[in-house]
């Protein structure tokens, strides 16, 4: 029996109150009778179910002020059973019975304090058949009634976006800066290239002191972007304190003083003409991603930085050295730019053998097993971008052996296609180099395969629980199994172990002591065999009856149960 | 009659209906005797929330063989075989396999209109009491209903929204 009787009905309760309803002793015989002739007529009739179309408000909505009533239309008449409400406070007094109009169901809402929160509408109502429908529905008045977190994930992904957007930039214009200081300070020292009447030094002509400040720019965005990301907050967390501040706290603060010091001295170096304070600025640069992410920081940290170092620093000669290329190639005269070519190459070969093997290097640290390539993000994102470098080193080598070679020899017409060839190349190495930045910046930002295989022991709050039903299992978390919003996590696993990824997957949540029918709520997929509901409010403390249905195939399913204590 | 007594009626009425469960996809006879040649008539009462009815499907369950369905006029009709997890001997020959599955697809079956769809097969040989389960998906222009549950141990058909309609066996006459 309920502690406190549902809204005064006309109609006596239904069959899930069937032991509760006693008969007067007086009407006894005759009802017994009615009831085997209503037996023995019935099933000649045939009726269908009431289906629920739709509800004001809608199930899940969020509404700005407590309505004075809810609406439930039906398919079909329906006649209120037991209809209970709940808001952030409790169960709710409702002022007056439901009433049926037409194919609804109306239910009136106490008018006094209408506070902020979640509330829940649990209705029972019999249909034309006799059958009980039932069912919840939950929504938000002044909030947003489920599922906050996922909503939170938006602002979130969208912060992750933005921060592999800015580390792209930030690796592009580094590189590019301190690759062009080592093109101006290696390859082409003092060079001055014919532009318009006068000649003018490279390292104008590419603008490389502008390069530089777009780097510095780019640091700091990467590394405020870096903490919004660490904070959890949307990309508009930018401009808050709390941001940066953790952002200097992380290993980017660091990473992120070294750089700039790396520029700086650099642009002080290219302003003085010192080649050794550039070229100091430029390794120093480059040496800044290597104090920072999770390529420099995978164990055994002795032999990443030191690869994640070398790794840039390659890339820095090649990527940085494309825009000086092109400088002179356009400008310069073609014994001279077929000498500074050929000299470049030289330098290039070494750069793409260091490339080459640290990156394996890293990739071996970073890449545990060879089935994390096809099954995980990172593994993903790493094929991406191997096949950007197969296509640039493609593109680089054929250069070196083919038209770096035409520069020189042959008649004046073919010297002049070979440049043509090779400015074009050059232009496509830019573009393939920009998407291969933008996966590494992708892979910044997403957890590695070696970081997946030992998960973060994280602290145990909430209940857990595992149900069996046709020899699989479900292991069952509701964090913080509290009343309010709850995450449920389900992992479902075959009888040998391996993860269940049932065809549908329905959870239906009731409290029968509350009175509160069922919550029905379809998870999101985690991954293989992982499930998840964010934000699912449970209105009301006690026992939680969960019934999970698991579709094995269009035939079957497995029904697993549990029972979730829910504390205030 | 009274106030009282009108109450008393309608409670009657509320708790007699829900028994017959109309609401559901279900077999015209429940019961038939164990071994015999059943004729299992699937009544669908209703679509999915309103939509019309498209396809009927049915799951034989181990041990009924010799499925023959009946084709109906404006449904194509199709079956699937499977391997039987045990043989049966029937005519003195093993059989080892059969139709496990029959669909009735391709026609259009109005939520407010009624239907029935019809198949023959041999029930097995089993004590009286046996159970046995006919799973039914119906599917609906929008939608579907899977009459599949069967009971966890402890619980009956009237526990589920969507029980899979069953029939069970009497002695052998």
């Amino acid at each position: 029996m309920r502690a406190r009787p549902p809204i005064a009905l006309p109609l006596p309760p239904g069959r899930g109150d069937r032991a509760g309803w006693k008969g007067k002793g007086k009407g006894k015989g005759i009802l017994r009778l009615v009831a085997l002739l209503a037996l023995l007529l019935l099933p000649h009739t045939l009726h269908a179910h009431a289906v629920l179309l739709d509800s004001s408000p809608a199930d899940g909505a969020r509404v700005e002020r407590l309505p004075a009533e809810i609406r439930l239309r039906f398919n079909e008449a329906v006649s209120p059973v037991a209809v209970r409400a709940f808001g952030p406070g409790g169960e709710l007094a409702l002022p007056g019975p439901a009433r049926v109009e037409d194919d609804g169901l109306r239910i009136p809402l106490p008018a006094a304090s209408p506070a902020r929160g979640t509330y829940t509408v649990s209705y029972r109502v019999t249909s034309g058949d006799g059958h009980p429908v039932a069912g919840s529905l939950l929504f938000g008045v002044g909030v947003t009634p489920e599922r906050p977190e996922q909503a939170e994930e938006r602002r979130r992904d969208a912060a992750l976006l933005a921060a592999a957007l800015a580390r792209a930039l930030h690796y592009g214009s580094l590189l590019a800066a301190a690759g062009g200081a080592l093109f101006v300070t290696l390859v082409a020292p003092g060079l001055t290239l014919p532009a318009g009447r006068s000649r003018m030094p490279l390292v104008r002509l590419v603008r490389l002191p502008a390069q530089v400040g777009i780097a510095a720019a780019a640091v700091l965005l990467n590394l405020g972007l870096a903490g919004v990301v660490l904070t959890g907050g949307p990309p508009t967390a930018l401009f808050d304190a709390e941001s940066w501040r953790a952002a200097l706290a992380s290993t980017g603060g660091p990473s992120a003083g070294i750089a700039l010091a790396g520029l700086t001295l650099l642009a002080v170096g290219l302003r003085g003409g010192w080649r050794a304070v550039t070229l100091t600025g430029a390794l120093v640069a480059v040496g800044a991603l290597a104090a920072t992410g999770h390529a420099a920081t995978a164990p055994p940290r002795g032999l990443a930085a030191p690869l994640v170092a070398l790794h840039g620093l390659a890339a820095a000669y090649w990527l940085g050295s494309l825009v000086p290329l092109r400088a002179v190639l356009r400008h310069a005269p073609s014994a001279e730019s077929a000498r500074l070519v050929r000299r470049f190459s030289l330098g290039a070969l070494a750069a793409v053998a260091v490339l080459t093997i640290a990156g394996a290097g890293l990739s071996l640290l970073q890449i545990t097993s060879p089935a994390a390539i096809g099954t995980t993000v990172y593994g993903q994102l790493w094929l991406a971008k191997m096949v950007g470098v197969a296509l640039l080193l493609g593109l680089a080598s054929v250069n070196r052996l083919r038209l770096t070679p035409a520069l020189r020899g042959g008649s004046r017409s073919e010297r002049d296609r070979a440049q043509r060839l090779l400015m074009l190349s050059v232009a496509s190495e830019m573009a393939l180099m920009a998407v291969v930045l933008l996966l590494t910046a992708g892979l910044g930002t997403t957890p590695p395969p070696r970081a997946l295989v030992q998960p973060a022991a994280e602290a145990v709050t909430g209940y857990s629980s595992v149900a069996t039903a046709k020899g699989r299992q479900a292991v069952i978390e509701l964090d913080p199994a509290r009343t309010g919003a709850n995450r449920l996590t389900l992992h479902l696993a075959q009888a040998d172990g391996t993860p269940f990824d049932p065809k549908e997957l329905t959870v239906e949540l009731t409290q029968p002591a509350a009175g509160i029918e069922p919550l029905v709520r379809k998870p999101v997929r985690d991954g293989p065999g992982a499930y998840r509901l964010d934000g699912l409010a449970l209105p009301v403390d006690g026992r939680w009856e969960l019934r999970i249905d698991a579709l094995i195939d269009d035939f079957e399913k497995a029904i697993f149960r549990s029972t979730l204590p829910v504390d205030k | 009659m009274t106030g009282t007594t009108r109450a008393a009626l309608a409670a009657a009425l509320l708790l007699a209906l829900p028994a017959t469960a109309l609401a559901h996809a279900t077999l015209e006879t429940a019961q038939a005797p164990s071994g015999s040649y059943y004729k299992a008539v699937i009544r669908i009462g209703h679509g999915c929330d309103g939509s019309p009815t498209t396809t009927v499907r049915v799951r034989v369950p181990e041990g009924v063989v010799a499925v023959k369905p009946m084709p109906k006029s404006g449904w194509t009709l199709s079956t699937v075989e499977g391997t039987y997890a045990t043989p049966y001997e029937n005519h003195g020959q093993t059989i080892t396999k059969g139709v496990t599955e029959v669909v009735w697809t391709g026609g259009t079956l109005p939520d407010a209109w009624y239907d029935e769809f019809v198949f023959r097969a041999k029930l097995p040989e089993k004590a009286a009491g046996t159970v046995l389960h006919f799973p039914i998906v119906q599917e609906c222009e929008k939608g579907v209903h899977r009459w599949i549950e069967i009971p966890e141990p402890g619980r009956s058909t009237d526990d589920y929204k969507e029980p899979a309609p069953t029939v069970t066996l009497t002695a052998k006459p």
